[in-house]
């Protein structure tokens, strides 16, 4: 059995996805092959509607494949159960979005401190690590506003420090500079540099900038439902 | 061919059929409680109004007496030459007892005479007047003979006082035509003189029947040459006032009927403007959508508009029918209380008003267009960017929460300036009470904020984040929230202001009755309206109770009607009291020690505080009574506390009525025991001395209540049945409210599931949300109810009754109102919370 640190942190086999439609179904993953190692950096990408949302979701556990195997720290999430899933996102799975999803009926502040109380570890340190990520995000001063009051980047950067909040292994973002402009966009990114790389964590990220691929270890490309080698195309 | 737009807009209708069916469940359910209670009180009034119609059939004028014309009066009429035709009639209310229990109208009629007065005779397949002259026999129509199982030849059994006589059914009648039906409903035609022998009534009759000419010198004349031939104590009077003063009767209880619909009407109003509300405000992104894309504003309203029409008219009409069946429920309950209490009435079909259908047509399609309206204006007027965003519309919401409590609190005073302004007219009364309803209403946003910032803290306290989205959810989507509020809170107001009304009402009577009902044991006879003991105690029977040896004292009663020389009519009753009879009276007016002395020497009498208030009475004022020896001044001395009959009634002594009337009957007795007598062993002592054949009713003071008290919770069982509609129709509406707006947080939902929120963990925030949405209307429902409760006991009900109710707020009903509040939201909550629970989280997030 290998070493724990040395073990992949996400492998999927042969992995497809199929959505039932009115008339018909479609396949969006026609059988994904992918291991991340830990402290890898790697971004996906690929035109609208070739799958990248989907493998993202697969990969966290909020939707099931239809056929295929996906590991994470080594244990069969196709096979777990809703529950098993569920806290498996909670403890080790990060998960950043193109709009934000921050829970507008909670401040800040409050959006970080809800995946620790998830957790059940909302202790004095949890507190103090959800400030000093507010800060290094450079939003200590807005913890106390809702997110209706906070401009786009704000918004981004404070997703971005909730999904790091209960310091999790592997961090998903789907495209997480899709809504920003430049100036924010370059702001995340060198956020995820900042925050992900001295700790070892494990990022997969979609996206369509170019910006955003400089910062993986590898790209890899998503053409209708299938990875395969990056390719120019895929940025249109 | 459907435009485009129209087209957009029916097939969102048509995916969200479960929306759709609620919207149009909303408006049906709104609609058929007004209809319902609209129609089952129509229909009742309808019934009386033909029945009194057919049976005074063409009469102009009638002769009455006091208490009964004699016979010889009709047979001076009939000799007289010259005059307008006449016809003798015996009527009364009786109980029949074999072979079913039911109460029948007795009407004794000359055929010979009957001609140009009551056509149903005529228009009546089967009928023989020949026959009936002929010894004992009672024709029934075929209907009514068929429901009481009886068959030719057969023995009707009546309680006549409290003896019981029989007739032979000798014919059955096929009533032709509504008004024939309706006047042989019910109805046993006999012989005058077989009615006068079944009711032990020689040579009387009950009144005399004219058909004068045309208004003018000819019936001035006849009215003068009839006048000079009646006996003492007989008059004419127009044959309209008896019906007007029997519809009179019902007045106070059709008034509480009908603000029972208009109640249903403001709850129906309020779940059908919520319903529409929420049909239109969900779909801001699609309107924005259209909006930018080039569709103009008088484009998406219109579109609005049509829809709100056609989800009103669907819902209009199925409420109808529904309405319909509800009202069949209702008239029995209606029926059963006006027969207790008023007059005998027998709805045989329901009468669809052409007012009740335009009532339900406005409410169902008029709050329909209104609730749809509003919004839709609201967001057409909004720039498409703006419409897109929701947090623009609350934001706007919160701008005018301020402004909406001003417009709340100066409704609320104008509400009790109307109150006050209104004095005796019902109409303003309850115009009042909507506009406080309306300002409870406007106040329900600001409310909302200012207690969720108790609640938050408490519930993030209590449940962490969790508790926080929950509760916080309720104000930051206040524009929706509140609106699901306050109709909850409305509807549930409006029960617990009944709920309050009934209880104290009815603990009011429990305390009247304690302290009135001194007599160890009470005999009456079983008499037709629970109220009024209108049968007879034979002498005989009177003498063995009094003579019994553990009898100390009695108070005997005789109920009777006194005829006023105006021509109305006071219910009254001869009574002869027991002096701790006497203490038990409760005056309001006047001073026991000035009353009680004179009160059996002239002529005076004491009136109930209804009585009072219908005729204006206090100490001092004059009655003119019609008596035995011509019309005579009577002195009210004192006006009591009573609740026995909402016409009121006065009392006199027995010494006055035997000098004015000479009529020595007795109704009903009160004995009061030896002290330290076993009550139940005289009980049965007494009911062992009943003579043979007579059937009376010997109560301890104890069972008279507890009958009293099935009488008056009988009584407003159309006012229990409604408060469960109103629950009923409130649950409904806040499900539609909660069901939609849960649907809105799809997304917050799925990100909650996300980033590690397990399926349990978002079914209590979604119920917490819900459940604090009820708790909230519940909290509102329970001053807004209180108030309700004191706007209809001390002005509506004091207005349309004459009671002094003492206001009873029974924690009971209060913590009801919270639960079913509570209960309701939460019932509303578990569909969504379900849904969302089951929801995959990438499916919510996809829209992305």
């Amino acid at each position: 059995m290998p070493h724990p640190s040395h073990q992949p942190v996400a492998v999927l086999r042969g992995v497809k996805k199929s959505y039932i439609e009115v008339d018909r179904t479609r396949e969006v993953l026609h059988g994904i092959d992918l291991e991340l190692a830990r402290g890898e950096f790697a971004v996906l990408v690929g035109r609208s509607g070739s799958g990248k949302s989907s493998l993202i979701h697969v990969l966290s556990g909020i939707d099931m494949p239809t056929e295929g195997q996906v590991l994470l720290f080594g244990e069969d999430m196709s096979r777990a159960s809703e529950e098993r899933r569920t806290d498996m996102r909670r403890r080790k799975i990060g998960l950043v979005f193109q709009f934000f999803n921050l829970l507008p009926t909670l401040t800040i502040e409050e959006n970080l401190l809800l995946p620790l109380e998830l957790c059940g570890t909302l202790d004095a340190a949890g507190r103090r690590r959800a400030l000093d990520l507010l800060d290094a995000v450079g939003l200590a001063d807005l913890r106390a506003k809702f997110p209706d009051r906070l401009s786009g980047g704000e918004q981004q950067r404070a997703a971005v420090a909730r999904a790091l909040v209960h310091d999790p292994e592997l961090v998903l973002a789907d495209e997480p500079t899709g809504n920003l402009d430049d100036h924010n966009a370059h702001a995340v990114l060198d956020l995820f540099t900042r925050l992900l790389r001295p700790s070892g964590k494990t990022l997969l990220m979609v996206t369509h900038s170019a910006e955003a691929e400089t910062i993986g270890d590898r790209v890899l490309e998503l053409h209708d439902g299938r990875l395969g080698p990056r390719t120019r195309s895929a940025r249109a | 061919m459907i435009s485009l737009l129209s087209r957009a807009s029916l097939r969102y209708l048509s995916r969200h059929p479960a929306q759709l069916v609620l919207a149009i469940l909303g408006v049906a359910v709104g609609v058929a409680v007004v209809v319902g209670i609209d129609t089952a009180g129509a229909s009742a009034r309808r019934s009386f109004e033909l029945a009194t119609r057919a049976l005074s059939g063409s009469a102009t004028h009638v002769v009455r007496g006091t208490p009964s014309v004699p016979e010889e009066a009709y047979a001076r009429l009939a000799l007289e030459s010259g005059l307008p035709p006449a016809a003798p009639v015996v009527q009364r209310s009786l109980a029949l007892v074999s072979p079913a229990n039911r109460t029948l109208d007795l009407l004794g009629v000359d055929p010979f005479a009957e001609g140009p007065f009551r056509a149903y005779t005529s228009a009546s397949e089967g009928f023989d007047g020949a026959a009936l002259l002929r010894g004992d026999g009672a024709w029934l129509s075929r209907a009514t003979a068929s429901e009481l199982g009886a068959q030719l030849g057969d023995e009707l059994v009546f309680l006549v006082g409290s003896q019981r006589r029989s007739v032979r059914l000798a014919g059955l009648v096929e009533p032709q035509g509504e008004l024939a039906s309706a006047a042989l409903a019910d109805m046993v035609l006999v012989d005058i003189s077989t009615a006068q022998s079944l009711l032990g009534a020689r040579g009387q009759l009950t009144r005399i029947d004219l058909a004068l000419p045309e208004n003018g010198p000819e019936r001035a004349a006849a009215l003068a040459r009839i006048a000079t031939l009646l006996p003492k104590g007989c008059a004419v009077e127009p044959a309209s006032r008896r019906s007007e003063a029997l519809s009179g009767m019902t007045r106070a209880f059709d008034i509480n009927l009908r603000a029972l619909g208009f109640l249903a009407l403001l709850v129906g109003v309020f779940l059908v403007y919520n319903t529409m509300t929420f049909a239109v405000v969900q779909r801001r992104p699609l309107w924005g959508t259209l909006r930018s894309i080039g569709a103009t504003r008088g484009e998406l309203f219109r579109l609005v508009c049509a829809e709100a029409l056609a989800i009103g008219a669907l819902g209009t009409g199925l409420g109808l029918g529904l309405g319909m069946l509800l009202a069949q429920a209702l008239v029995k309950l209606v029926t059963q209380t006006i027969n207790d209490l008023y007059y005998v009435v027998s709805v045989r079909e329901l009468s669809l008003e052409p007012e009740v259908f335009a009532e339900a047509a406005a409410l169902g399609i008029g709050a329909t267009l209104l609730g749809a309206m509003f919004p839709a204006l609201d967001a057409m007027r909004t720039a498409p960017r703006a419409i897109l965003d929701r947090a623009a519309a609350e934001s706007r919401l919160r701008a005018r929460i301020g402004w909406l409590a001003l417009a709340g609190a100066l409704a609320g005073a104008a509400s009790i300036a109307l109150l006050k302004a209104s004095g005796q007219n019902l109409p303003l009364g309850f115009a009042a009470l909507f506009l406080m309803l309306f300002a409870a209403a406007l106040l329900v946003p600001a409310a909302t904020t200012l207690l969720c910032r108790v609640v938050v803290p408490i519930a993030g306290a209590l449940a962490g984040s969790l508790g926080r989205i929950a509760t916080r959810g309720v104000t930051s989507h206040l524009a929706r929230s509140s609106v699901a509020i306050a109709a909850l809170a409305i509807a549930l107001s409006a029960t617990a202001g009944m709920g309050i009304l009934v209880d104290s009402f009815r603990s009011t009577v429990v305390r009247w009755l304690d302290t009135t009902l001194v007599a160890d044991v009470y005999i009456s006879s079983p008499s037709t309206f629970s109220n009024r003991e209108s049968a007879v105690l034979s002498d005989e029977l009177v003498a063995r109770m009094s003579s019994d040896s553990r009898v100390r004292g009695t108070t005997i009663f005789c109920d009777i009607d006194l005829e006023l020389a105006d021509g109305g009519k006071v219910f009254a009753t001869a009574a002869a009291l027991h002096p701790k009879s006497r203490d038990a009276y409760r005056f309001l007016a006047g001073d026991p020690g000035r009353i009680w002395p004179a009160f059996s020497e002239r002529d005076t009498l004491i009136v109930s505080e209804s009585l009072a208030r219908h005729r204006s009475l206090e100490p001092g004022s004059m009655l003119s009574v019609r008596t035995a020896n011509g019309v005579r001044p009577f002195e009210v001395l004192g006006v009591f506390r009573d609740y026995s009959s909402d016409q009121g009634w006065a009392m006199l002594s027995r010494e006055t009525w035997l000098r004015g009337w000479n009529d020595p009957r007795i109704s009903a007795l009160g004995l009061f025991l030896e002290p330290g007598s076993d009550v139940d062993a005289a009980i049965a002592t007494l009911r062992s001395a009943v003579p043979e054949g007579e059937i009376v009713k010997v109560r301890s003071g104890e069972e008279l209540v507890a009958a009293s008290m099935e009488v008056f919770d009988r009584t407003f069982s159309v006012t229990r049945v409604l408060r469960l509609l109103a629950g009923v129709v409130a649950i409904l509406g806040v499900v539609g409210a909660l069901l939609a707006m849960e649907l809105e947080r799809e997304r917050e939902m799925g990100v909650l599931r996300a980033i590690g929120l397990s399926p349990g963990g978002l079914k209590r925030v979604v119920l917490g949300q819900t459940g604090l949405l009820g708790a909230l209307a519940g909290l509102f429902a329970v001053p807004i109810g209180i108030a309700v409760a004191v706007v209809l006991i001390l002005v509506i009900n004091a207005r349309s009754f004459g009671w002094t109710l003492d206001i009873q707020i029974s924690p009971r009903v209060l913590a009801e109102t919270f639960a079913i509040a509570v209960l309701s939201a939460l019932i509303a909550g578990a569909y969504p919370a379900r849904r969302m629970a089951r929801l995959s989280p990438a499916q919510t997030l996809r829209g992305e």
